[in-house]
């Protein structure tokens, strides 16, 4: 998706859903993979070198962005395997999402470093996203109103 | 010596993500060399005898194609044959209302930081937990 609102609505259901304490660690997976390949955005308000953005576009692959996280979890004075594991299931989420989406010639390549096959499920266009976003976002609700209903709204 | 292994491994995995992400990028632009076509998307302008004028990278493109009605609130996506400021177009598809999608994501990124800061506080030790 090309919006960070979609992809933190599914992280936020999964925290929701799993009753995970440290949801943010989710919605940091949830929008990690886009943080590198998103940075040619720039271009929107000021020309940017026209070179290969290749190398950022790696960070859009499970492993790649796995070998990131386990470089970044000791950041955390948490537990490592609960950092690692909450921050992946997020990335897993955002890749996943990002394969439903239609393109002319694009995908995920979700079995790097094993292939480079682009995955798309063509599902929709990016510029839909609203058709995913409006009942995730109701989701959330019923799922937050539910939770304040039993009284238990920090999960 | 557990420290030790600590660092070792993490030693490991940095030189593991600089190879993947050299020979990802290696790849990469194999692939893209071998490919004829290409994808861009850009702002539209205006329109021409011959199709379109496009923005990309803050220059103008000529988009060769049939008429195209420009998108709302958003740019136009055009796959097809790049050569200097020219594409020839083999398919068009307007992203409409993606300026409001982008809107959305900068909302949704301080909705990142609002949670993450109520849950961590940022120290000279590291995150730790608020």
């Amino acid at each position: 998706m090309p919006d960070w609102f979609t992809h933190v609505l599914i992280g936020l259901i999964i925290a929701e859903v799993f009753n995970v304490r440290k949801k943010s660690l989710i919605l940091i997976g949830a929008i990690i993979p886009d943080i590198l390949p998103k940075l040619v955005l720039l271009r929107l308000f000021t020309p940017i070198p026209e070179v290969s953005y290749a190398a950022f576009k790696a960070f859009h692959t499970p492993f790649v962005i796995f070998l990131a996280i386990l470089l970044i979890a000791p950041l955390f004075r948490y537990d490592y395997k609960k950092v690692v594991a909450l921050i992946s299931i997020g990335a897993l989420s955002h890749l996943l999402a990002d394969a439903a989406l239609r393109h002319f010639a694009g995908g995920v390549r979700l079995l790097y470093p094993l292939s480079m096959t682009k995955y798309s499920f063509g599902l929709f266009w990016p510029n839909e996203s609203f058709i995913i976003m409006v009942p995730l976002f109701a989701i959330y609700c019923v799922i937050m109103a539910r939770k304040y209903r039993n009284g238990n709204p920090a999960g | 010596m557990n420290k030790i292994w600590e660092r070792v491994a993490y030693v490991l995995i940095v030189i593991l993500l600089v190879t993947t992400i050299m020979h990802y990028y290696s790849a990469e632009n194999e692939i893209e060399e071998k490919e004829a076509e290409t994808s861009i998307m850009g702002p539209y302008k205006e329109a021409t005898e011959n199709g379109f004028i496009m923005i990309y990278n803050k220059k103008e493109i000529e988009v060769i194609a049939p008429q195209h009605t420009p998108p709302v609130l958003g740019e136009v996506l055009v796959y097809g044959y790049l050569d200097q400021n020219k594409i020839t177009a083999i398919g068009i598809h307007n992203y409409n209302y993606n300026y409001i999608l982008y809107a959305l994501s900068a909302l949704a990124g301080l909705v990142v930081a609002f949670i993450f800061f109520k849950e961590w506080k940022i120290t000279r030790r590291g995150i730790i937990d608020a």
